[in-house]
């Protein structure tokens, strides 16, 4: 049955595990909202931001690590929630999810086109992000998975051309010295934070990869942390590089920073090839996950029955795929006809930062209510301090609501909408389920 | 007790491979998909390995656990016997953590592919 693992084998699983984390968390759109971040402010209260953001995220990934160790293997956002919050309130936490996978996916889609058109400038907007959704969709559904080995290339990949380029803008005068710095108040700097937690989005993804249950005791809970280490040294250098190289008028007007200071480094093809590799990575991610979430919904009759269906040759829920690939191409095409990115990025980040607050507490409730489960890996964080980072990063989130920037209108209503969304969602599809076994219980009952 | 485990065990996961090789079905499902299971009990110490060859379960053995298998199952020895039985429903324990699969997100529908057409 194959060979036993050695200590070697062991560092090589761990690193696939800390790629796979990092690789979730690059997409074309985080580098798009580090442009966006120059809106906010800029020099080293940006880079503290960021830096925040990263140190924050990492923290909080300790007890996203405790809560993997405790089911291993299960669909993390789904099971922690369930088990620390009930069925109802873990749905509507579930469906966000899906929410921001969505918004996220149209985001997404839109900055791989404005970076793949630097390369073939004909191509239009529609087609750009039917290319994107309909190439992720189509290995998906042809039962694609792009194997751990290349996933470890592919982030070492990436994470190697951003050192490079910003390091290379540090050897030279920088191009940007007469800017104004941006805001420098509290507000601009907690809503930068915010906005910064985005960029390390998905890192989590990781936890229902592991190999085999001692992947739970140490590898996937350190995984996190060391991905994020490696995330915020690489989006802090890019800050401070775009900052020395491209006018912030231009940063906070762009979907591809990256490629800009690409462009000034002599390394605008390899910069667009990041977006490449960064979109493939996230995307397949992202849709291959939230389609495999909303089957799983299905099979616990938790959605539509119809998203339960399996394709007989390969296995795949070829429904819950094309679902998932239509409903995010629709909102590629509505953020597309209503230029709404920046409040889609935001309303993302906002749902992401009120996401990861609730893991913090999870943990925390959970080593409360079921103090004697098995927890092979135990945060080294006092509760006090989970709940302290949770309620730090919610701060975050609804700084940068507040923030002002785009249409907040657009921003304050398709939050709620969202949240709304997620919570009509829940109560339907809870009490749908809930109601034969009322009317059951109705006749037991009368009969008696 | 182990031993009785051992035997309830074998008894359900041989049930289960008689309905997996008699299921018209399960043929085109498992068409090219060779692996090797690992079933393994986290109150007992019993494990097994399941061996998929040919679209059929070709041999259920007793397993170490020693070696490296790109799919390993694992619950308490009761929840996997009702899940072998069809008595309850795999999705819904994973998703409440009772049940724990390791392997690709492939492997991991593969398996539930497999569920859903024995039993649902």
């Amino acid at each position: 049955m194959g060979g036993s693992k050695t200590p070697s084998s062991s560092r090589i699983e761990w690193l696939e595990y800390v790629a796979a984390s990092i690789g979730m968390a690059f997409a074309c759109s985080g580098f798009a909202m580090l442009g966006q971040l120059f809106a906010f402010s800029t020099g080293w209260l940006l880079l503290v931001a960021v830096v925040v953001a990263g140190v924050l995220c990492g923290a909080i990934s300790l007890s996203i690590g405790e809560l993997a160790s405790m089911f291993p293997s299960a669909p993390g956002v789904r099971t922690y929630f369930k088990a620390a919050f009930g069925d109802q309130v873990s749905l509507a936490l579930t469906f966000a999810v899906l929410g921001i996978v969505t918004l996220f996916a149209g985001v997404e889609s839109y900055a791989f086109h404005a970076a793949l058109k630097q390369v073939v400038p004909g191509l239009s907007p529609i087609a750009g992000m039917t290319l994107a959704i309909g190439t992720v969709a189509a290995m998906n559904l042809a039962g694609f998975e792009v194997p751990r080995k290349a996933q470890l290339v592919l982030a070492a990949l990436i994470v190697l051309l951003l050192l490079v380029v910003s390091g290379r803008s540090f050897f030279g005068t920088p191009s940007v010295i007469e800017e104004a710095t941006g805001e420098t108040g509290a507000a601009a700097a907690v809503a930068a934070a915010g906005g910064a937690v985005f960029l390390y989005t998905g890192f989590e993804w990781v936890t229902p990869l592991g190999r085999r249950p001692d992947a739970y005791r140490a590898r996937i809970p350190w995984s996190m942390p060391a991905a994020l280490t490696v995330l915020t040294l690489v989006f802090g250098l890019l800050t401070i590089a775009l900052g020395r190289e491209v006018p912030r008028s231009m940063l906070h007007e762009s979907l591809t920073p990256h490629v800009l200071l690409g462009e000034r480094m002599g390394m605008r093809y390899l910069m667009i090839a990041v977006s490449m590799f960064a979109t493939l990575t996230t995307f397949n991610a992202g849709l291959m996950g939230g389609s495999r979430l909303l089957y799983i919904l299905a099979r616990e009759r938790r959605f539509f029955s119809f998203a339960a269906q399996l394709s007989d040759r390969t296995g795949n829920p070829t429904r819950a795929v094309i679902l998932i690939a239509v409903t995010c191409w629709g909102a590629a095409i509505l953020e597309w006809a209503f230029d709404a990115y920046l409040e889609a990025s935001t309303i993302c980040a906002a749902l992401y930062a009120a996401v990861y607050a609730c893991f913090g507490i999870a943990n925390v409730r959970l080593r409360k209510t079921r103090a004697a489960a098995k927890r092979p890996f135990r945060a080294p964080v006092p509760p006090f301090v989970q709940l302290a980072l949770a309620g730090l990063m919610a701060l975050f989130g609804l700084g940068l609501l507040a923030a002002p920037q785009g249409r907040q209108i657009v921003v304050f209503g398709g939050f709620a909408g969202a949240v709304a969304a997620s919570a009509a969602l829940a109560f339907l599809f809870v009490r749908r389920d809930a109601a034969p076994r009322r009317v059951a219980a109705v006749a037991a009952t009368e009969s008696e | 007790m182990s031993n009785v485990a051992r035997e309830a065990m074998v008894r359900a996961l041989t049930r289960f491979q008689a309905k997996v090789n008699e299921h018209p079905r399960l043929r085109t499902l498992l068409k090219g998909w060779d692996r090797d299971v690992r079933v393994e009990c986290d109150d007992v110490d019993v494990r097994h390995g399941v061996r998929f060859r040919d679209t059929l379960i070709q041999d259920i053995a007793e397993d170490d656990g020693d070696a490296d298998v790109p799919i390993t199952m694992r619950a308490s020895h009761a929840v996997l016997i009702d899940v072998f039985e069809g008595r309850r429903n795999p999705a819904t324990l994973f998703l409440d953590g009772e049940l724990q699969v390791f392997a690709s997100d492939k492997d991991q529908t593969k398996l539930d592919a497999i569920s859903l057409l024995l039993w649902d």
